[in-house]
């Protein structure tokens, strides 16, 4: 190969290089996501289901049931309000992450 | 840097390529030939570009779950080798690095394998006179899945390929994936949050990785010759080839341990164990204190590789 082709050839694999960095910072950012999705909700759903033990057992008490039901209703929102805006934040900062990617990309 | 992440990358694709590959994630491989870390094309032109010196004679390696082709490199002094570049240097091969998803089903893998290996011997510049199929751990599994597909399609580059050599391949199954198996299905059936949490994580193992566990459906192709490289930690006895005039007693630990990952029964495809043991067949070579991942980096293993091929040269 000459000097001159490797000078023509020298930016398009520049172009190819970065093309394929932001795919893998894309799909990166992808995987992370997802993780962080699937897991709270994978947590959420152990959280929910250890809760429920203690509960159970202290509804079966006829003077506890009514109170401990309205603890439970409580305990149960708050642990799914933690882990909903745990998700939110994620989806937000991935959102961003994008849009940045989408910026590198068209500079 | 770069290899460092490229073999994060194969690792990624290893554990959870599958997924990768079905949501389109730019982290997900597509099988193709490697050259100094760069994708090659199988065109003419991209082939003469990598291989200025190329030769009839083709070695393709592949490598095995959750790595790369580096996975075949080693040092000897100062200088960086694989069983492709030696075989280059000492028999005049051409070697051709296969890169791929080591997370999608082994069979798809074998048919993507069978196609890759058809436009190589389509677009290579000149004329062919054998090709060498070197499958490392699952990639193995492909090399007997792609020559399985190559007959069956009657293609070319069967004609061409004169042998394939296995090194540490599971034959007969992982037992490590099938011990997985077994725990996931117990723990499955207890309700308790904890291993129902276990559960759910384990289960995201790629299909690959789960494959792993099953024996080959087929035999092997009878047009090729076959060799096969197992290792056999210290614990167990060492067999010796019929060669060396003993018959060893490899006993119930080797059938067990084998490489650590791989028993010797799988490894050596039903042709080597305790049960059946009288001697090693001269296209086995169990090499004794060589882990799984020793294997693919081994100068032992490279002698065995190079006397097969230098066999009909």
């Amino acid at each position: 190969m000459t000097a001159e082709a490797q000078s023509t050839e020298m930016p398009s694999d520049n172009a190819a290089s970065t093309a394929e960095s932001i795919r893998r910072l894309r799909g990166l950012r992808a995987v992370v996501e997802d993780a962080v999705e699937h897991g709270a909700s994978a947590v959420e759903r152990i959280h929910l289901a250890t809760a429920d033990v203690p509960f159970n057992v202290l509804q079966r008490v006829p003077v506890l049931e009514a109170p401990v039901r309205e603890i439970r209703t409580v305990h149960d929102e708050a642990v799914r309000s933690s882990y909903r805006i745990a998700r939110m934040i994620n989806r937000a900062v991935a959102r961003s992450l994008d849009a940045v990617l989408d910026v590198v990309e068209r500079g | 840097m770069g290899r460092r992440l490229e073999q994060a990358i194969g690792a990624l694709n290893g554990a959870v390529g599958d997924y990768l590959a079905r949501t389109s994630n730019g982290l997900a491989t597509t099988m193709a030939f490697y050259h100094a870390d760069r994708r090659l094309e199988t065109s003419p032109e991209a082939i003469q570009t990598a291989h200025p010196g190329a030769t009839g004679r083709l070695v393709i390696l592949v490598h095995g779950l959750m790595c790369t082709e580096h996975v075949w490199q080693f040092a000897i002094g100062s200088e960086l080798v694989d069983y492709g570049s030696l075989l280059a240097k000492d028999l005049g091969m051409t070697p051709f690095y296969v890169r791929y998803n080591s997370g999608l089903r082994i069979d798809d893998n074998g048919v993507a394998l069978a196609e890759l290996i058809e436009r190589l011997v389509d677009a290579y510049p000149i004329p062919i006179e054998s090709i060498t199929l070197l499958g490392y751990s699952m990639g193995g599994l492909l090399v007997r899945g792609a020559t399985r597909v190559g007959l069956e399609r009657g293609y070319r580059f069967m004609s061409l390929t004169r042998r394939s050599i296995y090194v540490g391949t599971p034959h007969l199954g992982a037992p490590l994936e099938r011990w997985t198996r077994s725990v996931t299905g117990l723990l499955d059936r207890l309700d308790i949050p904890a291993t129902r949490l276990a559960v759910e994580l384990t289960s995201l193992r790629s299909e690959g990785v789960k494959n792993l566990g099953d024996a080959h459906a087929f035999p092997l192709v009878p047009s090729i010759h076959h060799y096969l490289v197992a290792g056999l930690l210290s614990a167990s006895s060492p067999p010796r080839t019929v060669a060396e005039g003993v018959e060893a007693s490899p006993t119930f630990l080797a059938d067990l341990i084998g490489d650590l990952l791989v028993p010797l029964p799988s490894a050596t495809d039903g042709g080597v164990a305790a049960k059946t043991y009288s001697s090693l067949p001269a296209h086995v070579k169990v090499l004794r204190d060589v882990d799984h991942v020793g294997l693919a980096h081994h100068p032992e293993v490279y002698a065995h590789v190079r006397a097969w091929c230098a066999e009909e040269s």
